[in-house]
């Protein structure tokens, strides 16, 4: 069972999204990010939402999936729409009983600032949801290569990354070995207060730090052998190429942006100065 | 099989440094000679802490010698500067399968050796291709390595050493952390490998069936060869070995037993079929 984890939360298709480029996948989801925070009126946050819809159906990653990604953020979202309820001023004032003061524009920013964090959520979720970690490490060590120049071994870096990535269901399956190890001497894991369970979580850590560095030392001679020496020279059998469908897709973002700038410009802002 | 030795210790010393008070070195080996030719199939055994291991560091040059040379292809593993040539010569194969897999994908795996060499993409492609073909794991080249069976990743790890072209294939006790079926697909792979594509295989292990395959074996003892013959030399010292504390495959040991008690055997008796077939004909003599 535990052998069957999936690294990160890549759902497996072959969707338009699956098939892009990594890297163009990784500056479209940023492009995204900066404009939602262009949006000025409802007109277009509507269109902003309505393609970050239009996304997520191309992806084919099922809807609920989607909506699972928001659940952690959920009390985020709703504490900070509260709050800007209750502290914005300015606009037409709503309701003034005492101490609770709403005003039209506390109730704006807090539906923007909900609908743009949910945005947020769903659209960087789908870069995860429709790359492989590999596929997605491979793109950020490939858009990060000019930072050579300043001598960020970012190939290094992205070995770091795969290695990690690598490891952790090893690591896991090694938790649930040393947990067993530990239960079957009479370790008690599952009672106890708070405190008493963060203890007994001591004798599975420790073990599990010694034989990582064990590993690791294995590792090293492993990777020795097969000639990495971490330098210059390597070549990637898997090579980047931008298809047609990238320039596309990123052809459809400029229109996109197009839409929101114009969109904001005839409608003008939401919130009143 | 040529004469041509692609592996030579001569008059080999090693000592692991300790840190313990008592002992500052620990001594493996003291003027250790062994050459092994090219294409054969060597089979080192020897129970724990002979040496085994560090003579498979010594050629991979992880570990160099403190005294004599040890040369692959003429090359000596203390100059620095042919570390990759010998490297890409020796591959090798660890113990544990997880803890030499880089990837997380299976030919992506394959493909980190001839990577390092900065090989070109496409002639990596068709390498990997060819060495998963080999070992029978193609068809698991998408896979995830956490998801293999140990045998199918012990494949994958010797698929990375195929990738790299090597001529020789040092193997540290690859089965020991196997089921039995792993075992047999790993020794599958590395006897054909051997028979089929002249590649030299050196395997250190304690499993005396898997010796048995070998052209040659070589029994170890306190960092000293202390016997080195065909599997049918070797083994016919029954008592030898039992007093280095290592077993015989079990079809000796009956042979052995059965001689013992007076039964007209012959002494070089290394699978079930020879043993059976020898026994039939010693009771239809009678």
């Amino acid at each position: 069972m535990i052998r069957d984890i999936t690294i990160g939360q890549y759902f497996n298709s072959t969707s338009p999204v699956h098939r892009l480029d990594a890297r163009m996948k990784i500056i479209l989801t940023l492009i995204f990010i900066i404009s939602i925070f262009l949006c000025k009126n409802f007109a277009s946050l509507g269109l902003m939402v309505a393609f970050a819809f239009f996304i997520v159906l191309l992806s084919k990653v099922p809807l609920k999936m989607v909506l699972k990604s928001m659940k952690p953020i959920a009390i985020i979202v709703v504490f900070t729409s509260l709050l800007n309820i209750f502290y914005i001023r300015g606009g037409t004032p709503l309701i003034d009983w005492k101490f609770i003061h709403i005003t039209s524009n506390g109730i704006f920013t807090a539906l923007f600032m909900a609908v743009r964090i949910a945005s947020l959520v769903v659209v960087s979720s789908m870069l995860t949801y429709t790359t492989t970690p590999t596929m997605l490490t491979d793109g950020l060590e490939k858009l990060l290569s000019p930072l050579k120049l300043f001598k960020i071994p970012v190939a290094t870096l992205a070995m770091m990354m795969t290695l990690a990535l690598r490891f952790i269901p090893t690591l896991v399956d090694e938790i649930d070995r040393i947990t067993n190890a530990q239960k079957a001497r009479g370790a008690n894991l599952d009672d106890g207060n708070f405190i008493q369970r963060v203890k007994a979580l001591v004798p599975i850590i420790v073990p599990l730090f010694i034989s990582s560095i064990r590993r690791a030392y294995e590792l090293a001679d492993a990777m020795d052998c097969r000639c990495y020496t971490g330098g210059p020279g390597r070549t990637r059998m898997k090579q980047m190429k931008f298809h047609a469908s990238d320039f596309v897709s990123l052809g459809i973002m400029a229109i996109f942006i197009a839409g929101i700038v114009v969109l904001n410009h005839f409608f003008g802002a939401v919130l009143v100065k | 099989m040529n004469d041509k030795s692609i592996i030579q210790f001569n008059n080999v010393s090693f000592a692991y440094e300790l840190n313990d008070e008592e002992a500052t070195v620990k001594p493996v080996f003291n003027g250790l000679n062994l050459s092994v030719p090219e294409g054969q199939f060597l089979a080192v055994l020897g129970h724990n802490g002979c040496g085994k291991s560090t003579v498979a560091k010594l050629i991979n040059s992880i570990l160099v010698p403190s005294d004599g040379t040890v040369t692959v292809d003429g090359l000596d593993t203390s100059d620095d500067s042919k570390i990759t040539d010998i490297r890409r010569t020796v591959g090798m194969v660890f113990q544990n399968p997880d803890n030499q897999i880089v990837a997380t994908i299976v030919e992506d795996d394959v493909a980190f050796g001839p990577e390092n060499l900065g090989v070109e993409p496409s002639e990596i492609r068709k390498r990997v291709d060819a060495a998963l073909k080999a070992v029978g794991m193609y068809e698991f080249r998408l896979a995830e390595p956490h998801r293999l069976s140990g045998g199918q990743k012990q494949r994958v790890a010797i698929a990375g050493v195929l990738a790299m072209n090597t001529k020789c294939i040092v193997l540290d006790e690859p089965t020991a952390m196997l089921d039995p079926k792993g075992r047999k697909e790993v020794m599958d792979t590395i006897t054909m490998l051997n028979k089929e594509r002249g590649i030299t295989v050196i395997l250190i292990t304690h499993y005396m069936d898997e010796a048995v395959k070998a052209d040659r074996v070589v029994v170890m003892d306190k960092g000293s060869v202390v016997l080195d013959g065909t599997p049918k030399q070797v083994f016919k010292n029954v008592e030898q070995l039992k007093a280095l504390g290592l077993d015989v495959p079990q079809a000796t040991e009956l042979a052995y037993k059965l001689r013992k008690q007076g039964m007209n055997l012959p002494d070089d008796i290394l699978d079930e079929q020879e043993c059976a077939e020898a026994i039939l004909a010693a009771l239809e003599v009678k």
